[in-house]
């Protein structure tokens, strides 16, 4: 293992933060943020102010068609005479969901529990579409509860080949479990493990999908508790895990091989920096992304390769999802 | 343990598959048994070729493989959610009731079932017999059993089947998590 990057030694010391500013003291207050999480948005955000603003609004939601069991044309026939509202989205078979003059909600209808749909914010999807997974392939979800990605995974394989479910929390093994049998999933097997320990497995992977943990700071939408009463160490301490998981996938995943990085966090130390510390230490390529606004090449001090811009940032403002990054990238030797 | 069906437990799944009328579409799948012979009760399963090959090469324990289809049970087979779902999609002749709309909503909520909700049962269904509960659009929600046999089904005022499974569970169940 060679030394630390510079770059790496610069985020195990601390996360940045920058000088607070008037303005970040103003909207910090006005919008119950802590101050240093609304002066880093300021730094990197386009347009943070409006950022703030569209958190105030109601979460869209979304839902992905599950066409293991449905076309999207016949689901949309029996949802809309309930009440529901679908917009089609950029995404062929996700729609976002307007339920204001539905009878029940869009987690508790008939179609739902047939299986029919997944209820999934449409960056999940995208993370998915990214995977590019092909028919028969094996496949590596590492951190695969509750089942949204692994049962759009299977999906998109035709529920042939081979994926690999990975877990840690017993906890979430049975909602995965109970998400997969009702998307009607056979191709998948469920593993509880510590994905760190998934370069012992003795098999190699042609796709390896890392939804990394995070500090879940794209999800301050969803949970308004997560604007205040964090530490910017937080961040830091999920940088160095993304790492190691990021570099235990790496190790198990086959030469061409494609690996999807991605987290729920806006924090460039969880997302840029990690795929910049790997690039350093790993033959890989990063591929270019239909979706999304351009991954960062910088951040305060930090500067990050120019590909890295080939990555995907989404932000709530511009996407209307959550907010989230991708990145693929293709093992090269 | 996931592995092979034995000859004996073969035997008594081919003849069980026969009954729910998915005994050709069992014969082209991949099926895999959970737990020791000896067990009292296995689950039944169904996954792809590549997905028993990666369960075999991993040396890491799963705690589930494929698509549960139901348990075997005193050699008895009863099928589960994920079961009836194949029966009624791909099974012929196989047992069932067909119940109304109202019915259905309470099913998902795991009420038994009133003669007067009953539209159509199979052919000479009989008492205490494992059914599939199918809504009005044929689709499977959920597994029964049947407390009387025949025209005796459709009996006002009476429970007639009894909801065994039913996909409510699905979401009960998260919200126990």
């Amino acid at each position: 293992m060679r030394e630390l990057h510079d770059k790496e030694k610069v985020s195990s010391l601390k996360t940045l933060t920058f000088t607070p500013t008037q303005r970040s003291h103003y909207l910090a207050t006005k919008f119950g943020y802590d101050e240093w999480v609304l002066n880093r948005f300021i730094h990197f955000v386009p347009s943070a102010e409006s950022l703030i603003e569209k958190m105030l609004e109601p979460v869209p939601k979304y839902i992905r068609t599950n066409t293991l069991k449905i076309t999207s044309k016949e689901l949309v026939a029996r949802l809309v005479p309930k009440g529901f509202q679908l917009s089609a989205t950029i995404l062929a078979d996700v729609f976002e969901v307007n339920a204001s003059n539905a009878r029940v909600s869009i987690g508790a209808t008939i179609e739902y529990l047939l299986g029919y749909y997944y209820i999934q914010d449409i960056t999940s999807c995208m993370a998915v579409e990214a995977l590019d997974a092909q028919l028969s392939q094996r496949v590596l979800d590492m951190t695969s509860a509750p089942g949204g990605k692994t049962t759009l995974i299977a999906q998109k394989m035709h529920n042939t080949g081979s994926i690999v479910a990975v877990e840690a929390s017993p906890r979430r093994i049975r909602p995965l479990s109970f998400n997969l049998a009702r998307c009607g999933v056979m191709n998948t097997s469920i593993y509880q493990m510590d994905a760190m320990n998934c370069s012992n497995m003795n098999v190699r992977f042609d796709r390896i999908l890392l939804d990394a943990p995070c500090s879940g700071e794209g999800m301050i939408w969803n949970d308004v508790s997560r604007r205040s009463g964090r530490n910017p160490d937080d961040i830091a301490k999920y940088s160095q895990v993304q790492k190691k998981l990021f570099a235990t996938a790496l190790q198990i995943l086959k030469p061409g091989g494609i690996l999807v990085y991605s987290t729920c966090s806006f924090a460039p130390e969880e997302n840029e920096l990690v795929v910049d510390s790997m690039l350093d230490r790993f033959n890989l390529k990063v591929e270019p992304l239909p979706f999304g606004n351009s991954g960062l090449t910088g951040f305060g001090e930090m500067v990050f390769r120019d590909n890295l811009e080939l990555t995907a940032r989404f932000y709530p403002h511009i996407h209307n999802s959550i907010g989230f990054y991708i990145a693929r990238l293709r093992k090269t030797d | 343990m996931f592995r092979s069906a034995t000859k004996s437990e073969l035997t008594q799944l081919r003849r069980a598959f026969d009954s729910w009328g998915i005994f050709e579409f069992m014969e082209s799948q991949v099926m895999l048994v959970k737990g020791d012979p000896t067990n009292r009760s296995r689950q039944v399963l169904i996954t792809t070729e590549p997905s028993k090959d990666t369960v075999n090469q991993l040396v890491e324990y799963p705690k589930r493989v494929g698509l549960i289809i139901g348990e075997l049970q005193n050699k008895k087979f009863t099928p589960s959610l994920g079961g009836a779902e194949v029966i009624a999609k791909f099974g012929r002749n196989f047992p069932y009731i067909l119940v109304n709309e109202m019915a259905e909503g309470l099913v998902l909520y795991g009420r038994d079932i009133l003669g007067e909700s009953v539209l159509e049962v199979s052919k000479g269904l009989g008492q205490n017999k494992k059914v599939i509960i199918l809504n009005q659009n044929r689709e499977s929600i959920g597994v029964g059993q049947t407390r009387f046999s025949g025209e005796n089904i459709f009996r006002k005022g009476e429970v007639t089947v009894y909801t065994l499974l039913d996909l409510g569970m699905y979401l009960r169940d998260q919200d126990n998590q």
